[in-house]
């Protein structure tokens, strides 16, 4: 008989229905339907019940974007022992302006600090976006030491060597799509990611920028060429979260044409961008700086099949780290300790890790701080706008219980606004923008728009029948307090934390999508991996039986 | 498959075919590796363990050491380390942290072997002959096997390399150079193309300036020098300043341990070196040291005790000598089991799985008859854990 539970008298949000007090019935793993009396129901009789009147219950966070496992993350932690704030050699970190929340021990703390810090804030899924083909299996063995939560990764390949020379080949699409399809598979991912198509290979042949529209050195192709094709094998064989891409020249002034132009390379296709945040700069303003917010949200806004993440900034040190070597490079000066690393791999991608510090009193800081909070602001529907901070990139995970009372409060904003860079203050548009998020909208932002977002039918809602990861929070005026700590969280149907404890360690699943693969491109990888790299395909393929339960498959967005 | 003596990619289909002197030798060294030792007893595996646990409950010092080479086995030692409050520091700790440390002071560029050898038209491997003493394929492995990749790769071999190892390096196809010179002096060398003693010099700056990309090698555990840390320290600021204008990165090839080094960096934060107070991990690589642990034993109050893991199939057995040399610490030997390296079962055609490509540290197991269920390294650890 699974165990049941009656979460009474809470105001219910989901985003799916009507916000309300009511109860919800998990039941076993799941929510069950709660339509009978409490006084009847032979099953309520024999439930656990708890009484939650001024409580808040909603699903399971989501984070659709956070790096959490795989090659660089560990690279971060290995540059940094002096961060951690343990170790005999810890510096103090800059404190963060986070005064609900406790900060991380490290900017890239171990897996289990990970995993107990998300499920404290009320997280129960957590997506590593950029997984190397060739550290795969180790980004699986590491998200499954993270516990509490469930993991998967998106695949990297917008710099693929093989892929690209297929390009300029001008191989049929239908080739390209196998590949991506047999890609997944054998990596065990969710998605497939991009990052600065083609300007990773590129600099390996020593060429330090590439705009969306320019060759790469050697392949002779355009970064346009490479998302159109992977957007449509995205599409074709039924991946249920869109091509995931890190658009050019992150960081650089300007790039807001390279993003925009991205938008356009992917003909009218399903698109996300992520860490928009990074990606839409004008070049005006005191430092050739600016916002050019608008002009992204105003795309946004009037593209369905587009959907961002913000990659929010915080003040505070941090660590960068990013496939994007071309650029991490470019920024090496601005490491904050003075020390970076750059790794260039398997004929794959590569990756930058460079520490950083972020300050209110810095323009660029500060405005890059207002051009985040501008995207989530302008970005009118919530299930297309998703609240991350790029972890570690643009601040650690612990910052978000902050940046949902940043959304929420004006006056609150504006306090934090006040304290920036005079000349960011005269410049910003952010006072204009007097929205405050409704409770509904960051559940829609951090919850249900993230399900919908990767195929995740089985949760992001309160609905019967959907996984019981369910959060309780204390009701507060202070969202900001009572976002840091719930008062319980359920793992399917299991309570896992409750009062600042950790109670017993949850089921993990690993999420992968299910796709249709061609024995013809089996047998021509196989050739080809021999020949090009030295190994066999039966070496990098992951079994299903090698992942942490694996019992979540997302089907093929056009099957269902 | 990969190769689990020298982790390169060797990617052959029968050990036996292999002229590989040092997979010759470890496939001999592999019978007497087929049982599980537990505190160097034939007792039952429940005996074992219990007086075990007891010893490991009398000590107030322990060391968590040895030739650590899986995940499953990395986690499991860091689990018991942990519970004991115990330090830990693995047996290539010392070669390890010889690249480690540099790269905390001042970061790295590198490159993975599969990108060099599919990239890098210019190779510069720095040291001796032990290089290739080391990984007897690398000359193979880094010649690119792509016929469609016509890039002819040049190698310049820097420091005290004999005519044999030359040879090597010709017979695998690839434009050999060799510019003899001390091993000490040889990023000073580097940074000035000046104190190299040849007529060629002219001809090697200009191959130098033309280069693509250059791959940089060289093998820590070759290099027998003091202070060798900062030796490699710069050599990576060389490689760090030909980026301004030009592709270089350095190939830090690593160890079967590498799997043990991401393992515990991601489980505690820390590459290794470490010792849990409270539960919480400590770092310091200059003083959680495995010799400095047992040098200091006999000025330690309180009981010591070593938990000693080797799931290598190495001849010389670690710590033997340490251990016999009159220390008398207690010591618990847990060694591999076939279960490890099923692919060096000699003839036997098994698949092996990739930990991480980029590094090919080591091989797991796909099926291996002679596996003993619940008897793996991993296994005999956990017990402990309870």
């Amino acid at each position: 008989m699974p165990m049941t539970i009656r979460l009474e008298n809470a105001l219910c949000v989901d985003g799916v229905g009507k916000s309300e007090i009511r109860n919800v019935l998990l039941q076993g793993p799941n929510i069950a339907e709660d339509s009978v009396s409490l006084a009847s129901d032979k099953v309520a009789s024999r439930a656990v019940c708890y009484d939650l009147s001024g409580c808040l219950v909603v699903s399971g966070g989501i984070d659709l974007h956070t790096h959490i496992g795989g090659g660089k993350v560990n690279v971060a932690r290995l540059l940094l022992p002096e961060l951690v704030q343990n170790s005999r050699s810890s510096t103090q970190l800059v404190a963060e302006r986070h005064e609900a929340i406790a900060p991380l021990s490290s900017p890239v703390p171990g897996t289990l600090e990970t995993g107990r810090r998300y499920l404290q804030m009320g997280y129960t899924a957590c997506f590593e976006p950029a997984v190397l083909p060739a550290n795969a299996r180790h980004a699986h063995a590491e998200m499954a030491d993270t516990p509490w939560l469930d993991t998967g990764g998106y695949l990297l390949m917008g710099n693929d060597r093989l892929l690209l020379d297929w390009i300029r080949c001008g191989v049929p699409q239908q080739q390209i799509n196998d590949y991506v399809a047999w890609m997944i598979r054998a990596h065990q991912c969710c998605a497939v990611k991009v990052v600065n198509a083609g300007g990773i290979d590129a600099f390996k042949f020593n060429q330090r920028s590439l705009d969306v529209d320019d060759l790469h050195i050697h392949f002779q192709i355009t970064p346009r060429q490479i998302l159109k094709s992977l957007a449509t094998a995205v599409e074709a064989i039924g991946l249920s979260h869109p091509l995931h891409v890190h658009c050019s020249n992150l960081g650089v002034a300007g790039n807001i044409a390279s993003t925009l132009a991205t938008i356009d390379a992917v003909e009218g296709r399903r698109l996300h961008l992520t860490h928009a945040q990074f990606h839409c700069y004008g070049k005006d303003g005191p430092h050739g700086y600016s916002s050019a917010a608008s002009l992204l949200a105003d795309r946004v806004n009037s593209s369905p099949n587009l959907s961002i993440d913000i990659g929010q900034l915080q003040f505070g040190q941090t660590v960068t780290l990013s496939g994007d070597t071309m650029h991490q490079y470019s920024n090496r000066k601005l490491a904050r300790p003075r020390k970076a690393i750059f790794q260039e791999l398997e004929c794959q991608a590569g990756c930058g890790v460079l520490p950083f510090r972020y300050r209110h009193d810095q323009y660029v800081h500060g405005l890059l701080w207002t051009i985040g909070l501008e995207l989530f602001l302008r970005v009118q529907d919530p299930m297309r706008v998703f609240l991350t901070t790029d972890h570690p990139n643009g601040a650690p995970f612990t910052a978000y219980p902050h940046l949902i009372r940043l959304l929420m409060s004006y006056d609150y904003r504006m306090g934090v606004f006040e304290r920036l860079h005079p000349e960011v203050r005269a410049t910003s548009s952010l006072p204009s923008l007097r929205r405050e998020y409704t409770l509904e909208e960051i559940v829609k932002m951090t919850r249900l728009g993230p399900a919908k977002a990767i195929g995740l039918a089985d949760r992001g809602d309160l609905v019967p029948g959907s996984l019981a990861d369910v959060v309780v929070y204390e009701r507060n005026d202070n969202p900001e307090a009572m976002f840091a700590n719930p008062k319980m969280v359920f793992r399917r149907g299991e309570l896992v934390y409750q009062d600042g404890k950790w109670l017993a360690p949850s089921v993990k699943s690993t999420i992968v999508s299910k796709v249709e693969l061609e024995d013809a491109m089996d047998a021509r990888l196989r050739r080809i991996w021999r020949s090009q790299y030295g190994y066999s395909t039966d070496t990098i393929r992951i079994r299903d039986e090698e992942l942490m339960a694996l019992d979540r498959q997302i089907e093929p967005a056009l099957l269902r | 498959m990969i190769c689990p003596f020298c982790s390169l990619l060797c990617d052959e289909d029968s050990f036996q075919s292999v002229p590989c002197g040092i997979r010759a030798n470890a496939l001999n060294a592999i019978e007497r590796f087929q049982k599980t030792k537990l505190a160097s007893s034939e007792k039952a595996p429940q005996e074992q363990i219990k007086s075990a646990t007891k010893l490991l409950q009398a000590a107030e010092h322990i060391l968590i050491t040895g030739r650590i080479a899986s995940v499953q086995t990395a986690r499991s030692a860091i689990r018991l380390a942990k519970r004991l409050n115990a330090t830990m520091d693995c047996a290539e700790g010392g070669h390890a942290f010889k690249n480690i440390l540099p790269i905390q002071r001042n970061g790295v560029h590198s490159v993975s072997l599969g990108e060099a050898r599919d990239h890098a038209d210019l190779l510069i491997v720095v040291g001796d002959d032990s290089v290739l003493s080391g990984y007897p394929r690398l000359p193979q492995m880094l010649r690119s096997s792509d016929p469609s990749n016509r890039v002819k790769k040049t190698v310049l071999l820097l420091g005290d390399f004999s005519e044999s190892s030359q040879q090597r390096w010709q017979q695998a196809g690839m434009d050999t150079w060799f510019i003899p010179c001390k091993l000490e002096s040889i990023p000073a060398a580097l940074a000035q193309w000046s104190k190299v003693e040849t007529p060629s010099r002219s001809d090697l700056m200009g191959r130098l300036a033309q280069s693509r990309y250059t791959a940089v090698l060289w093998v820590a555990s070759s290099l027998r020098m003091p202070k060798a840390d900062l030796w490699i320290e710069r050599l990576m600021q060389w490689i760090a300043g030909q980026n301004e204008t030009t592709r270089c990165a350095g190939l830090v090839l690593s160890s079967l341990e590498g799997s043990f080094q991401q393992a515990c960096t991601w489980l505690t934060g820390f590459p290794g070196r470490i010792r849990f107070q409270e539960g919480e991990p400590i770092y310091d690589p200059s003083l959680y040291i495995y010799s400095k642990w047992i040098e200091s034993a006999g000025a330690r109050t309180g009981n010591s005790a070593i938990v000693l893991i080797d799931e290598t199939v190495s001849e010389h057995p670690f710590l033997e000598n340490q251990v016999e040399a009159g220390l008398a610490i207690p010591c618990i030997e847990i060694s591999a089991t076939s279960s490890m390296f099923p692919c060096a079962i000699a003839g036997a055609e098994v698949t092996a799985d990739m930990f991480r490509a980029d590094q090919a540290i080591v091989a797991r197991v796909d099926s291996q008859p002679e596996c003993i269920p619940g008897h793996s390294a991993a296994d005999w650890l956990e017990k402990l854990c309870r």
